[in-house]
């Protein structure tokens, strides 16, 4: 498959000044300012093929807005290239502006206060699509997206998610091979989100779009991406394929047992040999506990346990992502081997 | 480019009438000033013939074009793009395939337009009326005083969007706005003419580009220049111009190199 993204060492430090704390602090900033300089991305490499859609993860503060700015073309990076669609973001600018469409789910690229169709026809315009072309287009899209009730209401009346819906419309309008999405589901309740991630679905499957997509809901990533980028303190920690990460983590399992009766995480410990990687206390009644299943198996477990204790219920979980996810954000497990 | 002046200039006109409320103010907003400013000169014409070499209906009439032009000209061009940088919005703005001063003045032009109509053509009517305002006569003045208005109204947006895209480099420029806007109102001959001034102020002011905005479109207007003298210093108006223009766009290539969005 040909190659539509191409990023090595990318790298942004940005100059922040150390604010100091009160009111002098604050009054003696303004004469004197002591700087501190922040890898917001740090050698970032990877290359996404033509039709493929990454998640690209990681807690708040990770450098994934950084990063889609700069390939984007708004954001200049301190060092380090990208190719995509074979130009250079920052360099080429306004020829590389055709070939992407963008949504970052905290902003809106509609006109605040006239009508949604207004800033479509602009669009067209700006883009320089046919009118006929534009036309059936906008036909499509009104039905992929049902927007029919939308087209003729200011931004401002529109909810989160009708706004989310139309802005996936003003980005779609010059039909751009390459699509960043900077948390499209973000504030959006369930039905909406089951909406967006249709729309994207469809644009990746049927439309072939090579997409980027960030997020903090996993459940976007794993119904949508195959492959997933997760990035911490602005490098990438893991590249590669959902099910592999749920393989290498998979040996894990996750119990929680409610008892009649109180009993202590020390006691299972004992009673289990140390073979636990880890248990916590939720309620006097209730424990929680992760082992590996190469040390214990699942049924030894649940038969040592209700043999030696008053056992009320037992829920074996298996590994989920984002139980996978939340524990590399928290530094508990390690992903470099 | 021109196939994108129209849409642009349509979205700039119905953004600023999209609420009834805005030009309803606005348009009642000048009258106050401009009727104040007439019973200022009023009170100061009262015991003489003329002040500085101008009647009282010279006078009256300056002050009246000049708010009529402000009137116009003033569509907050530096605050609406500092708001945009400081909320990180501009980001938007700048991943568009165009030069964003250029989508930024026919938006502006949109504004300027529908200020136009719907502030400046009922001001006219009531300067006409209340204040008595004279016109010139013949169409050469008016074709003359059009000329410069139009180098007044690229000036302005050029002080305008330096002033906003200092934002790029400040992060907060509403104090600066504010300044600059002062500073221009002065020097621009607006809150009062130049040859208003003591002697070495005015010709220092007389020196300064800022002239060509209410100065030198209001002398035209009002015939006070020798006709033989308004093609030049209107070149000399064009020249400054593209320096000014010049300036705007070394400032935003500046201020995109050094960007940094704000927020998420």
């Amino acid at each position: 498959m040909t190659e539509s993204i191409h990023v090595e060492n990318l790298t942004k430090v940005y100059r922040n000044f150390a604010r100091r704390e009160g009111l002098f602090g604050a009054i003696a900033d303004l004469f004197k300012r002591e700087y501190i300089l922040t890898k917001a991305v740090d050698s970032v490499s990877f290359s996404i093929a033509e039709g493929e859609i990454v998640g690209y993860i990681g807690a708040n503060g990770a450098g994934k807005s950084t990063t889609i700015k700069m390939l984007t073309g708004i954001l200049r990076p301190t060092s380090g290239g990208a190719v995509i669609n074979g130009l250079v973001p920052w360099e080429q600018r306004k020829k590389h502006a055709r070939n992407i469409g963008v949504i970052f789910g905290q902003r809106t690229q509609l006109y605040w206060d006239i009508a949604v169709i207004e800033t479509f026809n602009l669009l067209r315009r700006v883009y320089r699509v046919e009118k006929s072309v534009y036309d059936r287009r906008l036909e499509e899209l009104t039905t992929l997206l049902d927007l029919s009730s939308l087209l003729t209401k200011p931004t401002r009346k529109l909810s989160l998610g009708q706004r989310m819906r139309c802005d996936f419309a003003a980005s779609m309008i010059h039909d751009p091979p390459v699509l960043f999405f900077d948390e499209p589901t973000i504030g959006l309740d369930v039905s909406a989100k089951f909406r967006v991630r249709d729309a994207i679905r469809h644009l990746a499957s049927d439309r072939g779009k090579t997409i980027l997509l960030t997020t903090h809901d996993i459940a976007d990533v794993e119904d949508l991406c195959e492959r997933i980028i997760i990035v911490d303190g602005g490098r990438i920690i893991f590249d590669g394929l959902i099910r592999d990460i749920k393989d290498r983590m998979g040996r894990t399992r996750r119990a929680t047992i409610d008892f009649h009766g109180e009993v202590s995480t020390d006691e299972i410990s004992r009673l289990l040999d140390g073979r636990l990687l880890e248990s916590e206390q939720i309620t006097p009644e209730q424990v929680e506990i992760r082992f590996d299943i190469q040390s214990i198996k699942p049924s030894d477990l649940v038969r040592t346990l209700l043999a030696e204790l008053p056992v009320k219920d037992i829920v074996l979980k298996g590994p989920d992502l984002s139980d996978i996810v939340r524990r590399i954000y928290e530094g508990k497990e390690r992903l470099d081997e | 480019m021109s196939s994108l002046a129209w849409p642009l200039v349509k979205i700039g006109a119905l953004e600023s009438i999209a609420f009834r409320l805005r030009p309803i103010m606005a348009l009642s907003a000048y009258p106050v000033t401009i009727f104040a400013n007439y019973c200022l000169y009023m009170a100061v014409f009262s015991h003489r013939e003329t002040v500085a070499g101008y009647t009282v209906g010279e006078a009256v009439t300056y002050i009246g074009i000049a708010w009529l032009m402000r009137s116009t000209f003033k569509t907050n061009t530096d605050r609406h793009i500092g708001y945009r940088v400081r909320s990180g919005d501009i980001a938007l703005d700048l991943m568009r395939p165009i030069y964003y001063p250029a989508l930024v003045f026919w938006q502006n032009l949109g504004r300027t337009l529908s200020r136009l109509l719907i502030i400046s053509v009922p001001l006219i009517v009531f300067s006409k009326l209340a204040m008595n305002i004279t016109t010139p006569r013949d169409l050469k003045t008016w074709a003359f005083f059009a000329a410069s208005v139009a180098i007044a109204h690229l000036m302005v947006f050029s002080i305008d969007f330096m002033v906003g895209v200092s934002a790029f480099f400040v992060e907060f420029n509403v104090e600066f706005a504010w300044t600059i806007d002062l500073t221009v109102r002065l020097m621009a001959g607006l809150v009062i003419p130049i040859d208003f001034f003591p002697k070495a102020f005015a010709s220092v002011l007389l020196h300064s580009p800022l002239k060509y905005i209410y100065f030198l479109p209001i002398q035209i207007y009002l015939g006070r220049i020798p006709a033989e003298e308004i093609a030049p210093a209107l070149f000399s108006g064009f020249l400054w111009l593209m320096g000014m223009l010049l300036a705007a766009h070394i400032l935003f290539k500046a201020g995109t190199r050094r960007l940094t969005i704000q927020g998420g």
